[in-house]
């Protein structure tokens, strides 16, 4: 679908580096973070600012509101997606892809490792 | 542990050792401990319901999560469900104060304060519970803030207890169709208790609002002088902790991540 370095110019993807960053500081596997956010947009056929535009509506006074039903569904691709790859890995990739949905602010875990 | 301290230890605590059950006793001590808490005219506001987290299924465990209140839940080995209880006032209408009675019967509220028995009948109960009871708006308020008091003391009798607690959002459907509650409890909170997978400082002690624009002396907006003095005696007792963010702290998420394979 797209490129890492489409990717990098969306505008979902420069909150998320943004926001972590804001936070947590430059993210030393941003390379990683983004192969794995290109890989996930390509499996779905979602660029990343569709997926995030999809989650979040504008509500009156510039607020936006998740959509429920959006989210759920995410969850569960993600999930799909993690299970395809597998294991450890399958899980880093997920990973990867639920931080750039938490850090556009559409909330999202996964459950623990056990 | 000396009250002061719990005070000073309590943190909302949200990574904990899914491995490590607490002991019925510990639950036991924090529900008693709520039976205690401090309630207007002697009535029962509140409502618990322990969950224990491996007697859940996968699905029942996964249906009481919202966006925020999942890894908790997950690694919690109990979650103290609080209800508030909308048929207390109504109960005690129609019953005639049985319990205000009661206080006044054992000295607790003494012709010394004006109270009697004919001052319930006459004046309380139509008066005061009886518009209260009446008002569904005013009813959900007082009582949920009547059992606040109650889960808010179930909270320092875990952390006294040596465990980890938190208050958290449930997804009320979820609970309503798991534990079986009548429709007169309103959902208020599950407390989770385990023990902390994180440090007990969790950060540090979360930031509050200048003392002296939330206490004031007299009149609103005049502060209430602080102490430094008294500050520093709570140091001393270890109420007053060191700040959030703790230097570490950072670096504590990223292990906690990285152990439990959550998202950055």
């Amino acid at each position: 679908m797209a490129t890492v370095e489409e990717l990098a110019g969306q505008e979902s993807v420069q909150r998320w580096y943004n926001y972590y960053s804001q936070h947590w500081g430059a993210p030393p596997d941003w390379d990683f973070k983004l192969q794995a956010l290109a890989r996930f947009s390509q499996w779905i056929g979602k660029t990343p600012d569709q997926m995030i535009g999809e989650c979040l509506r504008e509500v009156e006074g510039g607020y936006k509101k998740i959509r429920v039903k959006k989210r759920r569904f995410y969850i569960a691709k993600i999930k799909e997606f993690e299970e395809s790859i597998g294991g450890v890995q399958g899980r880093n990739w997920a990973n990867a892809v639920r931080s750039f949905f938490i850090h556009n602010g559409v909330a999202m875990s996964a459950d623990i490792l056990r | 542990m000396e009250f002061k301290e719990v005070v000073g230890r309590r943190r909302s605590i949200r990574f904990f050792q899914p491995w490590r059950p607490v002991e019925k006793e510990k639950i036991q001590i924090i529900l008693e401990a709520a039976r205690l808490a401090s309630r207007a005219v002697n009535v029962d506001f509140y409502k618990a319901i322990v969950l224990y987290r491996d007697q859940l299924s996968k699905e029942d465990l996964d249906s009481l999560k919202t966006p925020t209140t999942n890894v908790q839940l997950d690694t919690a080995p109990v979650c103290i469900v609080w209800f508030a209880d909308l048929s207390a006032v109504p109960r005690m209408v129609q019953a005639g104060a049985p319990t205000l009675k009661e206080l006044v019967n054992v000295g607790a509220l003494p012709p010394t304060h004006g109270w009697s028995h004919a001052y319930v009948d006459n004046v309380i109960v139509p008066q005061v519970l009886k518009p209260i009871a009446d008002n569904p708006a005013v009813l959900a308020v007082t009582t949920a803030a009547e059992a606040a008091q109650a889960v808010c003391t179930a909270l320092y009798a875990a952390v006294d207890e040596g465990l980890g607690t938190l208050l958290t959002a449930l997804n009320a459907e979820a609970v309503k169709r798991i534990t079986g509650h009548p429709d007169h409890l309103m959902l208020l909170f599950g407390q989770l208790v385990g023990y902390p997978a994180e440090s007990w400082e969790a950060g540090g002690q979360r930031p509050r609002e200048p003392f002296e624009q939330t206490s004031f002396e007299m009149r609103y907006g005049n502060p209430f002088p602080r102490d430094p003095k008294v500050v520093e005696k709570l140091k001393e007792a270890k109420m007053i902790q060191d700040p959030a963010p703790l230097p570490w702290r950072q670096e504590e998420i990223r292990y906690l991540a990285q152990m439990f394979g959550l998202p950055l």
